[in-house]
């Protein structure tokens, strides 16, 4: 125990210490601090008003075995379990193995693999993310108000509980997936899967209700549906502790019994399968690495024998071997399946998907520099100007934004049958068109920004952990670089407004391809050539700014 | 010769505009970063010399790491720069190199303004970069060939030279494996390498033989010798003395950012031991502090000097005893004194 209470002193310890370090980690935590009493209050606001709820069960779709209760148990449980596995796979895939309270931080003091584990999942909640959600929880209970004591009680019980299990079952992910996931490829793949399968488990909801899929079951049997899966999911690990209170309320003792033992064996689980991972990977550190070998020199073989010919083979050859930039690339083909699922025979939906590929192509590139690393000292180094690095830059991505496009374009005309049909094939162009100017507009931006507003990544071997001062930043910036592409386009949107004034719109709406597409040419000439400005002036700026995104890293 | 004391540098004064257009050597106004400011030296730079530094200076904070330092490297010396840790050292190179940019001074590359023009000299230099500042994801032989390119090389000489130089830095059979997975030896010599294969006519490397293994180590030491045979310059920072004692020609000893001494390595040697010299010219040394609970464990250990019984006096630390050596020692690389060579002291 007193190891415990020592890692959860250390923890508080490290937040301080940055504290005091950096004024804008200051910032960042008051910034947090206030949306954690924000979102505290507004789940005592929510709870308040779903209380309420509670006389809808006797008139309502759902079966009455919760009493006048059922509705608010239905959803509880539901939400509750989707809280419970989203927070985990968020741990896992944004924050992950916090680089400060890492295991193998304390890999030399020869601390036993339990207490070790222990300190951790109690510093882990202690930290202010735990105690927000238990606080909300527990301020949820005003929900429960007219359940009765034993609920209220029951439920402030349990907020800790379902706080303690969500921390379990995340330190197990993160722990399987760091422990089991050795190889450099393997942990690439595994991070793509990861993140993809998180959209998709997102998407679903949205798919099942505008795909039209639920319109054939009954109003009554949606009810039915609901409850069934509430009580399902009230058996696992993920929606157990949000049971307890109903348990209470129907004074089912032997119900609630099971539920905490549901709770209880996952903790053990979670508990005992941490403490094998944190010993085999002290065992065997080291030993599944696997070297990498690639023969000849690949893309410098074929790109321009020239400087930014250089740069852009090095990115390329990067791209192919970065998981965190190359999942960039996989989300077109989701784009396109999910409003293709959504479409329902309106082919003209699968086409803007094309325009948010464009959009988010470049997304990555918008911070692209710190995705470099300390590894961009070579070029400055080498004396490189700023032009050159970004003429590099822009090839590679212009070259796949090209490519994407007009594989996906010709796959959704053959797809949707649109290339049989003049009218829809041109509506189809003007779209493809919008979308390769928003991945020009975006990328000419994405060279500006990311000499200017650059936020931490994670190191590429280890893409599941977090750099300190991430989130603040990494939760702004980007907005910079979506809202300022839209407007980049305003060009083409003010012909289309007096197109649209003119009432000319439905027949003249191809004179919009042209200039779409010249709209995006120029402004990534714009950007280009500002970036390289902005480059040239910020050169050594940026290598200080990357080697303290490094340190962080470790 | 050098001396122990050194003198006081002057401190770097704020310039009027006219003071500052008459900077020496300026080459065409290409201006991306701020100058530093530079205040006329009692001795004037020297264009002939390999790299020239007057008055250079650099605070963080209230720390001055670099102190009006001046300093001559004559062409085709072997130059250490060698001094205790957070002496400037690193941050003297990185000014002349163009990775920072000095408060005030004035640095000459082969009699060219590093700060006029800072990307052009780069490109005649070859700076090796620290393990950590490389795209550690391309393969051995696909780095050399980007350090190439991005120095303005053609890729077929790139490729040639790459090749060249992986056989003599005994890295052919790596030259498909991805530099992440190459030792730390490996890996700085891929990282010496990639400064070199511009053939630039200034090498600067820190700590170039860290972590090298001593065989590979022999091998670079005589590509490097070799190399300043030609007429190359090479400056290395290094805290091993034997090494700049043995390869050097010349040596500068920095400490608290000034030069304290600098000339060949006989005349700041000055007829001692150079390590035992340096000792000597940057201080610092003290008596082992004995630490009562600093116990190897074995019976009857003395006393502690820090235990309240035991009397405080240091122990004076006694002569190694040198064990007889096999192999016949290596003997030291000749110092050639150079005519140009400007002893600032």
């Amino acid at each position: 125990m007193t190891t415990a209470l020592t890692l959860v002193r250390l923890r508080w310890s490290l937040t301080w210490a940055t504290l005091r370090k950096s004024v804008w980690q200051t910032v960042a935590y008051v910034f947090a601090m206030i949306t954690a009493v924000a979102t505290v209050i507004i789940t005592g606001m929510a709870a308040w008003g779903a209380g309420g709820l509670d006389g809808a069960g006797a008139s309502g779709p759902l079966p009455a075995d919760y009493g006048h209760f059922a509705v608010l148990r239905a959803l509880v449980v539901i939400l509750g379990s989707l809280l419970t596995v989203t927070v985990a796979l968020i741990q896992l895939m944004l924050l992950g193995d916090g680089s400060t309270m890492s295991p193998r931080k304390f890999a030399l003091y020869g601390l036993p693999d339990r207490q070790l584990q222990f300190g951790l999942l109690l510093a882990g909640m202690s930290g202010l993310p735990a105690i927000t959600g238990m606080l909300s929880l527990m301020v949820w209970t005003l929900s429960y108000r007219h359940l009765g004591g034993a609920a209220v009680v029951t439920s402030l019980v349990a907020s800790v509980l379902a706080v303690f299990t969500m921390m379990s079952l995340s330190k197990l992910l993160i722990s399987l997936a760091t422990t089991l996931v050795t190889s450099r490829r393997g942990k690439n793949l595994f991070y793509i899967v990861v993140v993809l399968g998180f959209i998709a488990l997102s998407q679903l909801p949205n798919i099942m209700v505008n795909s039209g899929m639920l319109e054939h079951v009954a109003p009554n049997d949606r009810g039915q549906m609901i409850a069934a899966f509430a009580s399902i999911l009230a058996w696992t690990p993920f929606g157990a502790a949000f049971q307890l209170p109903f348990d209470a309320a129907a004074a089912n003792g032997l119900a609630l019994l099971g539920h905490l033992a549901v709770l209880t064996v996952t903790w053990v689980v979670c508990f005992v399968v941490c403490t094998w991972c944190l010993k085999r990977e002290r065992l065997t550190v080291g030993a599944g690495a696997k070297t990498v070998t690639a023969k000849g020199i690949g893309a410098f073989r074929w790109m321009p024998d020239s400087v930014p010919g250089a740069v852009a083979a090095r990115l390329f050859t990067y791209l192919k071997r970065d998981p965190r930039q190359g999942m960039i690339f996989l989300m077109p083909i989701l784009f396109v399946v999910v409003f293709a699922f959504q479409a329902r025979g309106e082919s003209a939906i699968v086409w803007v998907s094309l325009i948010w590929t464009g959009w988010m192509l470049s997304i990555a590139e918008s911070n692209g520099l710190a995705y470099d690393g300390r590894g961009f000292t070579m070029e400055v180094i080498s004396g490189v100007r700023g032009l050159q690095n970004r003429i590099g830059r822009v090839l590679v991505y212009l070259g796949i934004a090209v490519v994407y496009l007009l594989v996906l374009g010709v796959g959704i005309a053959i797809f949707t049958g649109d290339w049989a049909h003049p009218d829809r094939l041109l509506l189809g162009i003007l779209l493809w068109s919008i979308g390769l100017a928003a991945a020009c507009c975006g990328l000419g931006l994405a060279e500006i920004t990311s000499c200017v507003f650059m936020y931490p990544v994670p190191s590429p071997d280890k893409p599941f952990s977090s750099p300190q001062g991430r989130a603040m930043a990494q939760g702004f910036f980007p907005f910079i670089y979506l809202f300022g592409t839209i407007l980049l386009l305003l060009p083409t949107g003010i012909v289309a407004i007096v197109l649209t004034a003119m009432d000319v719109i439905g027949t003249m709406f191809w004179v919009l391809i042209p200039i779409v597409l010249f709209n995006g040419a120029g402004m990534l000439a714009l950007g280009t050539w500002l970036g390289g400005k902005l480059l040239d002036a910020r050169m050594l700026s940026v290598v200080s700014t990357l080697d303290s995104f490094a340190s962080l890293q470790h | 010769m050098p001396q122990s004391q050194p003198a006081p540098m002057p401190q770097p004064q704020p310039l009027s505009q006219s003071q500052s257009s008459r900077q020496p050597h300026a080459q065409q106004p290409y201006a991306q970063l701020p100058q530093p400011q530079y205040a006329p030296q009692p001795v004037p730079p020297s264009p002939e010399a390999a790299v020239s530094i007057r008055g250079l200076f650099k605070r963080f904070g209230n720390k001055i790491a670099v102190n009006g330092l001046s300093l001559d490297i004559p062409v085709g010396s072997f130059y250490g720069l060698v001094g205790p840790n957070g002496a400037g050292k690193t941050t003297t190179l990185n000014m002349v190199t163009g990775l920072l940019v000095p408060d005030a001074g004035l640095a000459l590359i082969l009699g060219r303004n590093v700060w006029q023009d800072v990307n052009a000299a780069k490109r005649s230099i070859g700076v090796m970069p620290q393990p950590d500042q490389i795209f550690d994801r391309l393969t051995g032989l696909q780095l050399l060939v980007y350090a190439g390119m991005l120095r303005g090389m053609k890729r077929a000489e790139a490729l040639s030279r790459a090749r060249d130089l992986l056989n003599a830095f005994d890295l052919a059979q790596a030259a498909n494996t991805m530099v992440s997975d190459y030792s730390a030896g490996m890996t700085k010599k891929i990282c010496l390498a990639s400064a070199m294969i511009h053939s630039p006519r200034i090498l600067v490397l820190d700590e170039p033989f860290e972590s090298v293994d001593p065989v590979s180590s022999a091998n670079l030491k005589d590509i490097l010798i070799e190399y300043a045979k030609t007429g190359g310059t090479v400056i290395i920072s290094s805290h091993v003395m034997s090494l700049v004692e043995k390869m050097c020609t010349h040596v500068a000893v920095i400490n608290n950012g000034q030069v304290c001494a600098a000339g060949t390595v006989d005349q700041v040697a000055a007829g001692q031991d150079l390590e035992d010299r340096f000792l000597q010219l940057v201080g610092g040394r003290h008596a082992a502090a004995r630490l009562s609970w600093l116990d190897g464990g074995a019976p009857h250990a003395p006393a502690s000097a820090g235990s309240p019984e035991t009397s405080p006096t240091p122990v004076v630390p006694t002569q190694a005893q040198s064990l007889p050596n096999p192999v016949t020692p290596v003997q030291p690389a000749q110092s050639q004194p150079n005519p140009n060579e400007t002893a600032v002291r």
